[in-house]
């Protein structure tokens, strides 16, 4: 029989990208972001000792991820008020995403969309499209009403295919 | 049936890049540690979410200290290597006395506890939990060899702000 450590290695394996992914919205970097992946699966890893030991769901472990996330956020914050107007800098090297075909110009071009929509966009379509939640678990991670999941998700698809045709745009008229 | 959105379609063709090795590794000696398959190594693992102990707490220390095990130590550890688990907070073991040397270290939480909205002093609402940690760490007395491990429960109140759309 597995080993509750080997159960929860071959959880991390499948779901290790999808957690990455999520804790990039609440991270300065991707060190940052795994640090924040470890702090979840700690504090998940205690809170399942209860509960047979098995790996979580993972609408749970989104819904640490962002309180870990938060709560981090909230101290750094204190920690660098007055000192720096920018809280969060991005690595533009450091990508989010990576496309599946070399050279795919739209999805390149809709990475960085993805990077740039509010985090609010941003995190339910994580959730739903690398994460494959469902509105319903959404909005329990996230503490607000289906509705309200579906409405940001069709948004933000919206915001994204609008920002797609503006880069485009710009691309062809200075290419 | 749901018709993919053409911006879903080109989403389709973006991954989640995978965590980097070394990433991998910690995370997976963290859950071989806390199995207890690997118990040695939690401590090291620990300094790799540096973080994790700058909890924002309105904590309140809780409980008293108490010294638990008492054991001789078979064979002694480099000096070099208790170097690099040297404390750096206040807790009571911070600074051991002369002829004791801190050994290694660790936080574990050990409950958590929802605690419902509160306001914070600038009149935000904020989702408190309270957690119950209990810091371990284990002095070597260098004259007989005999390693105290002495354990400080204590009680940290962690808030969230509750945000809105």
């Amino acid at each position: 029989m597995d080993s509750p450590a080997n159960k929860w290695k071959q959880w991390l394996a499948a779901n290790g990208p999808r957690l990455l992914l999520f804790a990039r919205g609440w991270s300065n970097s991707r060190h940052d972001a795994e640090d924040l992946v470890q702090e979840a699966i700690l504090r998940m890893w205690h809170h399942q000792e209860d509960k047979g030991g098995g790996p979580p769901d993972l609408p749970l472990v989104f819904a640490t991820i962002r309180f870990c996330g938060l709560n981090h956020h909230r101290s750094e914050s204190r920690r660098r008020k007055r000192e720096e107007s920018i809280i969060y800098l991005n690595d533009f090297q450091d990508v989010w995403l990576d496309p599946v075909l070399e050279e795919d110009e739209d999805a390149l071009l809709l990475r960085d969309a993805v990077q740039n929509l509010s985090p609010k966009l941003r995190e339910v379509v994580v959730m739903k499209f690398w994460g494959g939640l469902t509105f319903m678990q959404i909005s329990e991670t996230l503490a607000i009403s289906p509705n309200t999941a579906a409405s940001r998700y069709r948004y933000a698809l919206e915001q994204l295919a609008h920002e797609l045709r503006r880069m485009k745009e710009y691309r062809h008229a200075h290419a | 049936m749901h018709t993919p959105d053409p911006v879903e379609t080109i989403l389709a063709r973006l991954m989640p890049p995978a965590l980097s090795d070394a990433g991998q590794r910690e995370i997976e000696a963290m859950l071989e540690a806390l199995a207890g398959v690997s118990a040695a190594s939690l401590p090291a693992k620990r300094t790799a979410i540096p973080w994790l102990r700058r909890i924002v707490t309105g904590g309140i220390a809780a409980a008293g200290v108490a010294t638990a095990l008492v054991f001789p130590l078979a064979s002694r550890p480099a000096p070099s290597s208790w170097a690099a688990v040297a404390p750096s907070g206040n807790s009571p073991t911070a600074n051991p006395p002369a002829g004791m040397v801190l050994v290694s270290e660790s936080d574990r939480i050990e409950s958590m506890t929802d605690d419902g909205w509160q306001e914070d002093p600038d009149g935000s609402t904020m989702h408190a939990l309270r957690l119950n940690v209990v810091e371990e760490n284990s002095l070597l007395d260098e004259e007989t060899g005999i390693v105290m491990q002495v354990s400080q429960p204590r009680e940290e109140i962690l808030l969230m702000p509750v945000s809105s759309f």
